[in-house]
């Protein structure tokens, strides 16, 4: 039992970064690999919140999407200027950099060693700190997110996102500030990365620079690809099928020290068989140029 | 149609005064590519309520103008005054370094748009994932639900924000014809419907001068009627202000509407009356594909017409001698489908040696999916292509081109980082005599203007038995029309056979 809830935990975690880089990807029409750096960015401000600030979770929570918020300003100014091939080239520079900081400044983040002891949720004294509590609130938390990205995508905010993606120059002649655009939905699809951080974080109380590589970012950028984009139901069937994948894998009788590169195989595969036959995803409804 | 009493907030402008205010001018406007000059010293005042034709040849810097009035290009040097709403609005190049450090000062689309001018693009442009409805309704300015926070936090009030847009968007699309496309999607409209979009686009975004790229272009007949009286209802009754691009062809239509006409040449605008270009008649003479079938069939020839389904025609010139001549491509039983609806229903055609065909069609008819069929740009879904005796059903298009089939997919881009020279050379052997560019060979192709690159995509085609042209005189400018019309009738003497395509007129 507390296998599956582990399980809903982190399919909860994912849904919310697949869906906030949909936002990014299907609906913007942003190609970007530095979502790894935003949730781990919203991770650790969470938890040196939690532990150095003695922040409760939910302001810990907010502060993060905050950080991270401001702090997508390193992607979204950028994407004014670049487009395609050399936006995702911009993107790894800033997963890059994000990476070097996290495992550098080791007066902050304690470089290699990561974080420990971080406090699991607690909210108005009530602490979550069973799996049973844990994956109720994880799931109540993303339930919002989606709830929230539902809203904001039939806004008519959510419609000029769409605009921008089919034709930037045709939106701003008709007197749309697509910059301003781009910063919001970096901001959002960033905080919302926050969250997903921070509720990984309280999850596992330890975190360090390797769960947030250029390799996490790619299995992220698989969940959408392979979901789908341009549709809400798209990221839910990726992030669900990679989860499941190497959950599967367990059962296959391979090495453990073989796994992890099968694993790096099967997304491979996974993706080069989506591109040919359904560029638009599983589910989605947008086929990425 | 739009009727005079459709729209609520339409006002009529009937104070003289007003409409000779200035409300857009330029002054001393000049413009480089690449060493070339495109505008030079250009001036002049737009009035409210004025209509004007900007007209002038391939090249002559029409697009770039727009661009520049457009916000989309910034010229060189010169001045822009713009006054549309009650401040004024002026523009000074060049500008200094530090002007470009002020974010809120740059000459940008958005901004351009903000102060009342619009634009509709020769390629329409249309947001094609969305319905006709959505199109409108997203243009609609100051919209407080675009803030993603109000669009969270005061849904009831972004709800009635919506729903007032809704009702003004289709009160336009009502007004134009469009009242039960609302909720189609954009990309299953014809092209007159699409241009329409458009228009309704820019005026519900706010729109007081309206720049109009080749409005016509492409149209068939009912389409130009439909474009053209729903101008002239905004003209004459919202008091807007409108400067039209448009092809030779159409220039006759579009003087009926016009109260001044531009001239560009050489970089220069003459600001000309509308009588003088009337008496023009390179300019007004419409031409007629029917006098140059005659033409082609010479004496003792004979034009031929058959209707084919959904009113499309199918006219040949026969000249004398080739009544006999052999099929050298024939189409059986074509079926195409898009969805669930069927384009081509069981078409059938034969093209000989020696003469030239002419597919006139409405818009939505599928005259470039049928050619597009033809040399497998698009699969084949049911039916036999046969060219020169064998069957080509299974052949890619290289392989077609090769058995000689040459096909002009017009409007399509060139490559734009290669020079002219390297164009030409790009096929292996090119049939056509065909020149009228002003450019040196080492020009790169996205210097080029639009009907530039529709002569030099001319110019590239390979030598072929049967060519296939779809609207080859679109973009050419009054010069350059007999040259191609020459051209053409040259290569069906020497037993070459030819389909053009067009709009039905």
């Amino acid at each position: 039992m507390n296998y599956l809830l582990h399980l809903l935990i982190y399919l909860d975690i994912y849904l919310i970064v697949a869906m906030s880089l949909n936002l990014l990807i299907g609906y913007g029409g942003l190609l970007q690999v530095a979502h790894a750096a935003y949730y781990g960015i919203g991770a650790y401000a969470a938890a040196l919140i939690m532990l150095k600030l003695g922040w409760g979770f939910l302001p810990a929570i907010g502060l993060a999407m905050v950080v991270a918020g401001i702090l997508s300003l390193a992607v979204s100014i950028p994407a004014w200027r670049f487009r395609g091939d050399y936006f995702v080239m911009v993107s790894l520079a800033v997963q890059s950099v994000a990476y070097s900081l996290l495992y550098n400044w080791i007066d902050l983040t304690n470089g290699p060693f990561g974080l420990t002891g971080i406090p699991r949720p607690s909210i108005f004294g009530y602490k979550f700190d069973s799996m049973r509590t844990i994956a109720l609130f994880s799931s109540i938390i993303t339930g919002i997110c989606i709830l929230g990205m539902v809203l904001i995508l039939r806004s008519p905010w959510g419609r000029l996102l769409k605009a921008m993606r089919d034709d930037e120059l045709a939106a701003r002649s008709l007197g749309k500030n697509t910059r301003l655009v781009k910063l919001q939905t970096f901001m959002i699809a960033s905080a919302l990365a926050a969250v997903a951080g921070s509720l990984y974080a309280a999850y596992v109380s330890y975190i360090d620079p390797t769960s947030f590589t250029l390799d996490e970012s790619i299995l992220m950028l698989s969940m959408v690809i392979v979901g789908g984009t341009g549709n809400i139901r798209g990221p839910l069937v990726g992030a669900f099928i990679l989860i499941a994948i190497p959950e599967a894998l367990r059962f296959v009788q391979i090495p453990d020290a073989v796994a992890a590169n099968v694993r790096l195989m099967v997304y491979g595969l996974l993706l080069i068989i989506m591109a040919h036959f359904r560029p638009q995803g599983l589910a989605g409804t947008y086929r990425i140029q | 149609m739009l009727t005079r009493t459709a729209v609520d907030d339409m006002t009529t402008i009937r104070d003289a005064k007003e409409l000779n205010s200035v409300i857009l001018s330029a002054r001393g406007l000049h413009k480089t590519f690449g060493g070339q000059v495109v505008l030079r010293n250009v001036n002049f005042n737009l009035r409210k309520g004025e209509v004007v034709l900007l007209q002038g040849e391939n090249g002559s810097g029409k697009t770039t103008l727009l661009n520049i009035l457009t916000g989309n290009l910034e010229p060189d040097v010169g001045e822009l005054h713009l006054s549309v709403n009650s401040t004024q609005e002026v523009f000074r190049w060049p500008r200094r370094w530090w002007q470009n450090l002020n974010p809120f000062d740059h000459f940008t689309p958005e901004r351009i748009a903000w102060e009342g001018v619009g634009r509709v693009w020769q390629d329409i442009r249309l947001f094609s994932t969305m319905t006709v409805l959505d199109n409108v309704v997203l243009s609609s300015p100051r919209q407080a639900g675009e803030n993603p926070i109000i669009a969270l936090l005061r849904l009831g009030r972004v709800n009635k924000e919506e729903l007032y847009n809704q009702e003004q968007a289709s009160k336009w699309l009502n007004g134009l014809g469009l009242g039960d496309r609302l909720h189609s999607s954009c990309d299953k409209i014809s092209l007159g419907q699409m241009k329409r979009v458009a228009i309704a686009r820019a005026v519900q975004a706010g729109a007081k001068i309206l720049f109009l790229d080749e409005p016509l272009s492409g149209l068939d007949g009912i389409g130009v009627a439909e474009v053209m009286r729903y101008l002239d209802t905004l003209v004459h009754t919202n008091g807007l202000t409108v400067v039209i691009v448009e092809h030779v062809f159409n220039i006759p239509r579009v003087l009926d509407l016009a109260t001044t006409v531009w001239t560009l040449a050489d970089g220069h605008l003459t600001v000309e009356s509308k009588d003088k270009v009337w008496r023009n008649p390179k300019i007004t003479t419409v031409f007629n594909p029917y006098d140059w079938l005659k033409e082609v069939a010479g004496p003792g020839g004979k034009v031929e017409t058959q209707e084919l389904k959904q009113g499309a025609r199918l006219t040949s010139a026969i000249p004398s001698g080739t009544e006999n001549a052999p099929v050298v491509l024939e189409v059986k039983d074509l079926v195409v489908r898009r969805g669930y609806r069927t384009v081509l229903d069981g078409l059938s055609l034969k093209l000989h040696r020696g003469q030239l065909t002419l597919l006139e069609a409405p818009n939505g008819w599928g005259k470039s999916t049928l050619l597009d069929i033809i040399t497998d740009v698009l699969p084949l879904q049911s039916g036999n292509i046969i060219l020169n005796g064998e069957s080509i059903n299974s052949l890619s298009t290289d392989k077609r081109v090769r058995r000689g089939l040459g096909y002009l997919r017009s409007r399509k881009p060139v490559f734009g980082s290669l020079t002219i020279s390297e164009h030409k050379r790009l096929p292996e052997g090119s049939n056509f005599i065909f020149s009228g560019h002003s450019q040196d060979g080492d020009t790169k192709a996205n210097l080029l203007s639009g009907g530039q690159r529709q002569k030099l995509l001319i110019e590239m085609l390979p030598d072929a038995s049967v060519y296939l042209l779809d609207e080859p005189f679109i973009g050419l400018d009054a010069g350059s029309i007999p040259l191609l019309l020459k051209e053409l009738s040259r290569l069906i003497a020497e037993g070459k056979a030819i389909m053009v395509v067009m709009p039905e007129s």
